[in-house]
């Protein structure tokens, strides 16, 4: 479906962009539901992103181009959308009096529970290049980064979460054999709840 | 030297991935399509406006300012206790690291090599001189940005083969920045004593 409102639209700078937004659009909400806690939060960002897109026209990259281009612009939306959200969010834990965590995009598993104790420049770069697609290169360039800064950073990024993961997984089978153990000492089968009895 | 994984650890955390791009939610991909031709419906085109031309004014001579900086300050032996070769890094925000005597004698490996083969990124270096952690007399690191491969590529030389370096990384891997430049015997005699030589 096309831009209806752009359909007569005839200049270079309309064009462009049209053809940007039908090529890019739908990666560019995937990588904001990645980096938002809610679905409406992640329309804002792309919402916001285009709007800026269409604002600088000029500076827009070829289509093909374009993707590293408009990450890096829906990277810093995300970020003041984040700095919003604190500052409301703040204000509202100071009016009610209680603590509220925002809800995350990431369900846990090993992997993003290793990715989460990496630092923040580790796991934007680890995203981009594991879940949003984008090549090294690209990657460097929404971060602003030259490409060989990229490979050192991913190769010192990769060793630490391959670290964090290995040590995780070490816990969760230590957790796993002492459940085990305790289980067998109770009369229990492994997997069987403390309601259950064997007969 | 090389470190080496069975399985590619970065795909735990792909198989981890909490969207589908082939999956997303149709409501909001209407929703952003409705907001985004709202949007071009009431601005019109805009073209580099005034701001804009300021902005790129002001860059413009900060560039020239800085390019004049780099004349004037950036000599070689100018800037007592630098390294000559500092001002051959070329934007120090992307760099990992700043050149200088303190961050190159914590580079892993270091040598005077001359290219003898460059295939896509990886590049092999006939050692000359090594300095630390090179033990052959080739050796192949990867030199990401710096053989006219990538699409960005600040802040190192461009590689060729039959030029002679003075290179400087980590692991496998050829550091830009000022860590690999081309060679000269006033920076290779700073360089062995920087490792200790």
């Amino acid at each position: 479906m096309r831009l209806a409102a752009m359909a007569h639209a005839s200049n270079a700078d309309s064009a462009r962009f049209e053809a940007a937004f039908e090529a890019h659009h739908r990666r560019v909400f995937a990588y904001a539901l990645r980096r938002t806690a809610t679905e409406p939060d992640a329309e804002d960002v792309v919402a916001e992103t285009f709007a800026i897109a269409w604002r600088r026209v000029a500076d827009l990259p070829p289509t093909e181009n374009a993707l590293p281009w408009l990450f890096g612009v829906a990277r810093r939306v995300t970020a003041n959308q984040r700095r919003g959200a604190r500052r409301w969010l703040g204000l509202l834990e100071r009016l009610r009096a209680e603590p509220r965590a925002t809800p995350g995009p990431e369900p846990e598993t090993p992997a993003t529970e290793a990715l989460a104790r990496l630092g923040p420049d580790d796991q934007d770069l680890l995203r981009l290049l594991a879940w949003d697609g984008l090549r090294q290169a690209e990657a460097g360039e929404v971060l602003g980064i030259s490409a060989n800064a990229v490979a050192i950073r991913l190769h010192r990024a990769r060793r630490r979460f391959a670290e964090e993961l290995a040590a995780i997984e070490a816990d969760d089978r230590k957790g796993s054999d002492a459940s085990r153990t305790s289980d067998t000492v109770r009369g229990r089968m492994p997997g069987q709840t403390s309601g259950e009895r064997t007969t | 030297m090389n470190e080496h994984f069975e399985t590619d650890p970065l795909d735990a955390l792909r198989a981890a991935d909490p969207v589908r791009d082939d999956h997303l939610p149709s409501a909001s991909l209407a929703r952003i399509r409705a907001r985004v031709q709202e949007n071009v419906m009431t601005n019109t085109t805009p073209r580099a406006g005034r701001p804009a031309r300021l902005i790129a004014a002001g860059a413009g001579t900060l560039a020239v300012a800085a390019l004049a900086f780099a004349f004037v300050f950036g000599g070689r032996g100018a800037v007592p206790g630098v390294l000559p070769g500092a001002s051959d890094g070329t934007g120090f925000a992307m760099c990992v690291e700043q050149y200088s005597p303190e961050t190159l004698a914590g580079r892993s490996v270091a040598f005077d090599g001359t290219v003898t083969a460059i295939d896509g990124d990886n590049v092999t270096f006939a050692v000359n001189d090594a300095f630390r952690g090179v033990d052959d007399a080739t050796i192949t690191l990867e030199a990401a940005g710096m053989t006219g491969t990538a699409i960005t590529s600040g802040g190192g030389p461009n590689l060729a083969v039959g030029e002679r370096y003075l290179v400087a990384g980590e692991e496998t891997f050829v550091w830009a920045c000022g860590f690999t430049q081309p060679y000269d015997a006033t920076v290779a005699a700073e360089w062995s004593a920087a490792f200790g030589g």
